[in-house]
């Protein structure tokens, strides 16, 4: 890179996973870039010098990862410890270090270079394996590299904190789970990375600690340098390298209106859901992790009214336990600050699992074997999940929750098992097994909202997910870019569709809740509020913002705008009445948005 | 000494990361030479990188050789982690 790009601006696009702004220096963490130097040895009196190096190095990451492993266990983390047992492992492998040696003593080249070309080589088998899991598996080949690599150059502390006090913003390739085993944590102020999605274990981290974090960006860590400056918006999605000043000024009066924004509103989020007509609605947060429970507690929920348990599968490659499980539900469940909270059972197609990837290549995952459909056919995996949370429904108030329900014969299926898991937990002799169970079911496939009636005849509750709803009663792939401009929560069908889940279930007298993101949406609040669901759940940032405008609306109000939109017969009619109502009602809430 | 016995993965996930560990901690307690064979490909059974490669998925057919004075402990303690689903479930 030449000098007068160190202070060119960059601005790069990835997936925020953990919403806020951070603005600080780059630290660069990724010892497998530009600093690693590759050289021949001078002659071969040489070799065996290099060869003691590198083995140095290989002592010296293993010990530093059985340390690392010492210390997850001693702070108990959930953190599959065995992970570093592999990683462990690929340093102890002959084969490994063989191959390396061989390359310094036939080539004559430092260790480093051995090293890059020995993770080639099996960059190069590994990804001629037909399993997509086994292959994938070069990334702990990776991490060990690196491992060494660092060790080689002599940067024993991985992480350099010597950067003042003001903390930095990491800048990686990807990072592991033993990486941020030995990151202080507190000295960090954001994330961004090359690799990852919502799961990766950089967004989950980020998360917990709510820190800003961008990930997928594909290579900042090609444009970016340690002590760079870096400014990390989570919530747009974006990173920006060497802001010019104007920018720079811009984002730090914006990171302020958002940190102010978020004392103001913290307020709102402490006080209940109540109109000026005291009519109450109950807000719930959707959570994916126990991790996540604070913030929302924080944020004002006063139940868990959607906790995803997917991440619980897609974390390991071994099925969770039914103690995994538990451990789990139970952090939930017991929390004093919670009314009640709905587990809702995993949503995953077969691609999740192992052992069912090579035959579940589905052409249309989305309307695939997955979800309930998946449960019904691998009763064992499904009654762990359950048995567990049967369990946890002794120590607190837990509702279940069954996603993609198409059909009365489902429900009815899915209930026969859970009372088969509580039969054989009180066959086993498990105390304080209750006799019942809150039961109710996702509203998200259109066949149910039909048959609402029908459902309200089977359960406890609904939860209308309107994510999917919208996808499959629109009929649009929500991961296909060019159809964004059809998803649409205000479409009048998607309107009437709620409205229908709502009258069914209150003609049958079980309460009836939102979770999909619409439920947190400003916009849509006080349509939503004129349905009379009763229980809106929502992500913990959205929640302080919807308490503020519910408290200061009437149901008499609520229910004219609604009336209203459901009058309009497009889409477009409907939002620009409904924006143009929400902005001059509630400017506050509204400007922002302009930016 | 050599022994060698056939055996199928029954653990649902066949030869992963966390099963192929568990081999290999097992496979180094022995001072025997340890191999396996899959579909004609044969690798040391104390390299974990080696291991995975074989990519033997649940049902899948592993031969495993050991050579050595405890050839026939190490057979049957590997035997006993296979049939046990290598702790998993």
């Amino acid at each position: 890179m030449s000098a007068d790009q160190s202070t060119k601006t960059f601005v790069l696009k990835g997936v925020g996973v953990s919403p806020g702004i951070a603005i600080g220096r780059c630290y660069r963490f990724d010892p497998l870039g530009s600093q690693i130097s590759f050289y021949k040895l001078k002659d071969e009196s040489l070799v065996p010098k290099e060869v003691q190096r590198f083995r140095k190095a290989l002592k010296e990451s293993e010990e530093q990862l059985l340390d690392i492993q010492k210390n997850l266990r001693k702070a108990k983390i959930t953190e599959p410890v065995y992970v570093i047992d592999v990683h462990i492992l690929i340093l102890k492998d002959k084969m490994f270090s063989n191959r390396t040696v061989k390359y310094i003593r036939d080539q004559g080249i430092n260790a480093e270079w051995a090293l890059r070309m020995t993770l080639d080589h099996y960059k190069q088998i590994f990804e001629g394996v037909q399993d997509d899991y086994i292959s994938s598996r070069i990334s702990d080949v990776q991490y060990v590299v690196q491992r060494i690599l660092r060790n080689l150059t002599g940067e024993k502390h991985e992480i350099v904190w010597e950067v003042g006090n003001n903390g930095v913003i990491v800048v990686s390739h990807d990072i592991s789970p033993a990486d941020t085993a030995q990151m202080k944590l507190d000295k960090i102020l954001g994330f961004a990375t090359d690799s990852g999605g919502r799961t990766s274990h950089t967004a989950i981290v980020a998360r917990s600690l709510e820190l800003p974090a961008v990930v997928g960006l594909d290579d900042i860590t090609h444009y970016v340098r340690t002590d760079d400056e870096v400014i990390v918006d989570g919530t747009a999605g974006m990173v920006v390298i060497n802001p010019y000043p104007d920018m720079l000024k811009r984002y730090e009066e914006k990171k302020r209106h958002y940190d102010v924004a978020n004392d103001e509103y913290l307020k709102f989020g402490k006080l209940p859901a109540v109109t000026l007509d005291n009519y109450e609605v109950q807000i719930g947060c959707n959570i994916e992790f126990i991790e996540e429970i604070p913030s929302a507690i924080a944020h004002g929920a006063e139940s868990i009214g959607l906790y995803r348990t997917e991440f619980l599968y897609i974390y390991r490659e071994d099925l969770p336990t039914e103690e995994d499980h538990f451990n789990n539900y139970r952090q939930v469940v017991t929390n004093p600050n919670l009314s009640s909270s709905t587990i809702r059972t995993f949503d995953l197609g077969g691609d999740k699992f192992a052992n069912y990837q090579k035959q579940s290549k589905e052409l249309n995952p989305q309307m695939g074997m997955r979800a309930i459909r998946f449960c019904l056919k691998e009763v064992e995996i499904f009654k762990t999940q359950l048995r567990a949370i049967w369990r946890v429904s002794a120590l607190g108030k837990t509702k279940i929750l069954f996603p993609m329900i198409s059909s009365v014969e489902e429900i009815r299926e899915a209930k026969k098992i859970l009372e088969e898991a509580r039969q054989e937990l009180i066959e086993e002799g498990v105390n304080n097994i209750p006799e019942k169970i809150d039961i109710g079911i996702m509203m998200e496939v259109p066949s149910a909202v039909v048959i609402a009636d029908k459902l309200a005849q089977e359960v406890d509750f609904f939860s209308i997910g309107t994510n999917d709803l919208i996808q499959y009663s629109l009929a649009i792939d929500r991961a296909n870019e060019r159809l964004t401009y059809m998803y649409e929560p205000l479409h009048p069908a998607v309107l009437r569709l709620i409205q229908n889940v709502v009258e069914a279930a209150h003609q049958a007298g079980i309460e009836v809740a939102m979770c999909g993101e619409m439920a947190g949406d400003p916009l849509c609040i006080l349509i939503l509020l004129g349905m009379k669901l009763d229980e809106l759940s929502m992500n913990h940032l959205a929640i302080p913002r919807i308490k503020k405008i519910i408290r200061e609306t009437t149901m008499e109000e609520a229910e004219t705008v609604l009336n209203k939109a459901l009058s309009f017969s497009t889409a477009p009619e409907v939002r620009s009445y409904v924006q143009d109502y929400m902005v001059n009602r509630f400017p506050e809430e509204f400007i922002a948005e302009e930016d | 000494m050599t022994q060698t016995k056939t055996l199928a993965l029954k653990n649902k996930l066949g030869m992963h990361a966390r099963a192929a560990a568990s081999f290999v901690k097992v496979a180094q307690q022995f001072d025997s030479k340890i191999y396996i064979e899959r579909d004609g490909q044969t690798v040391d059974g104390n390299s974990i990188l080696d291991i995975l490669t074989l990519a033997c998925p649940y049902g899948g057919k592993l031969t495993i050789t050991a050579e050595g004075t405890d050839a026939a402990v190490a057979i049957k303690e590997l035997e006993k982690l296979i049939e046990n689903k290598f702790g998993e479930e």
